[in-house]
């Protein structure tokens, strides 16, 4: 049986936080620093948030802690790279497939726990879930949702949240990689949701059946070739009375990032060609630019179809 | 160049601080400007001028530049 901390209230950020400065002094402060940007609901909705995923099993927290420390590492890696090249590495999507999705080492070890934990450990990304808290759930009212799709659901983390701000909807994950729908399918279970949601293995990039009144892609669209082809698609699966929670990543390298956005007006271009409109949008930087180099951001994009219900 | 004389101006730049004098017993404590991002900075930095990656260990190990100088050694980077 593996070590376990009593679990209270702020116990599991506590135990979260001196198991990353315990393997890697330093890095650690990056709690302190988000209580003082963030404050206490940022610290509320994290300890929630693992406690839930790892019910204060320290062995489990530290390699999740790990695996966002390398994550967060690799990355930094790239962007040093690219801010001199200002080019993705060359990649097919077959390629990132066979190197990243379907790597069981690499998914569970590294890039699933380190995403999750970006959720509120990276700036941008912890404000683009309080962009969907903020203005996107709030459209989710009166609007009736039997089902609803996410689209690459990577960690699941987006649907759980999805799930729990739709009680009366059941929920369908997409995804190519197993170790993906292993992951989400377990993090929405410790959410209790387990009973509502199911991920099919697919490729994302291929027509979808069916249609939903609120449909999900977050950070889905950097890691294609062709990222036109899938929005025409997820345009096809969004109810015409529906709404739609589209984000992406730009100038942010990654092992599998592929199609470059240098900045939004590309993406909206591309969200409008495939029969979207934007009717809302944020944009995010990880941290401020210190000599004008490129610095990772999110966009992220709440859409209806085009000609759809106002 | 000894690698504290190589590691000098890599500190100064990431945490815009000319005058910084780097030693063995240097820590966070010590260096304004020194939190988790520019932590990640330092480290890739170092990996860039000297020309390897970090292990986890590696970087588990390292709570002050004096640590930071026995992984360079144990790399072959020569001693302080």
């Amino acid at each position: 049986m593996s070590p376990t901390h009593p679990v209270s209230a702020g116990a599991s950020l506590r135990q979260f936080e001196s198991s990353l400065s315990e393997q890697f002094p330093y890095l650690g402060r990056i709690v302190e620093r988000s209580m003082e940007t963030f404050g206490p609901p940022w610290a509320e909705r994290f300890d929630a948030e693992l406690r839930a995923c790892f019910g204060g099993d320290s062995r489990r927290v530290a390699r999740a802690a790990r695996g966002y420390a390398m994550f967060s590492l690799d990355a930094m890696r790239l962007q040093k790279k690219f801010e001199k090249t200002r080019r993705y590495e060359p990649k097919s999507y077959e390629q990132a497939s066979a190197e990243v999705y379907l790597n069981r080492d690499y998914m569970l070890d590294l890039y699933l726990p380190g995403i999750l934990l970006s959720h509120y450990l990276w700036p941008h990304h912890y404000r683009q879930l309080q962009f969907f808290h903020d203005r996107f759930v709030p459209r989710l009212d009166g609007l009736n949702v039997p089902e609803f799709f996410d689209v690459g659901v990577g960690t699941g983390f987006y649907s759980r949240n999805l799930l729990a701000a739709l009680p009366g909807a059941r929920g369908r994950g997409f995804d190519i990689s197993e170790h993906s729908k292993a992951f989400a399918e377990r993090l929405v279970a410790a959410g209790g949701f387990a009973d509502r949601y199911r991920v099919t293995l697919a490729d994302v990039t291929a027509r979808l059946a069916g249609t939903a009144r609120v449909v999900c892609s977050v950070e889905v669209i950097e890691h294609l070739e062709d990222p036109v082809r899938f929005l025409k698609a997820l345009a096809g699966m969004l109810d015409p009375a529906g709404v739609g929670f589209i984000t992406t990543a730009l100038t942010a390298p990654n092992a599998d990032h592929i199609y470059l956005y240098d900045d939004v007006g590309e993406v909206l271009e591309q969200l409008e060609e495939a029969g979207f409109e934007t009717v809302e949008l944020r944009e995010e930087a990880a941290y401020e630019p210190r000599r004008n180099e490129p610095v990772p951001r999110v966009a992220a994009f709440i859409v209806r179809r085009r000609g759809g219900a106002s | 160049m000894n690698p504290i004389e190589r590691l000098t101006p890599i500190f100064r730049d990431v945490f815009e601080a000319p005058d910084l004098v780097v030693t063995s017993g240097l820590k966070a404590d010590d260096v304004r400007n020194w939190d988790s991002l520019n932590h990640i900075n330092l480290v890739v930095a170092i990996e860039a001028e000297f020309g390897f990656e970090f292990t986890a260990d590696e970087l588990g190990s390292m709570t002050n530049v004096g640590d930071l100088l026995k992984i360079l050694e144990a790399r072959g980077f020569g001693t302080a």
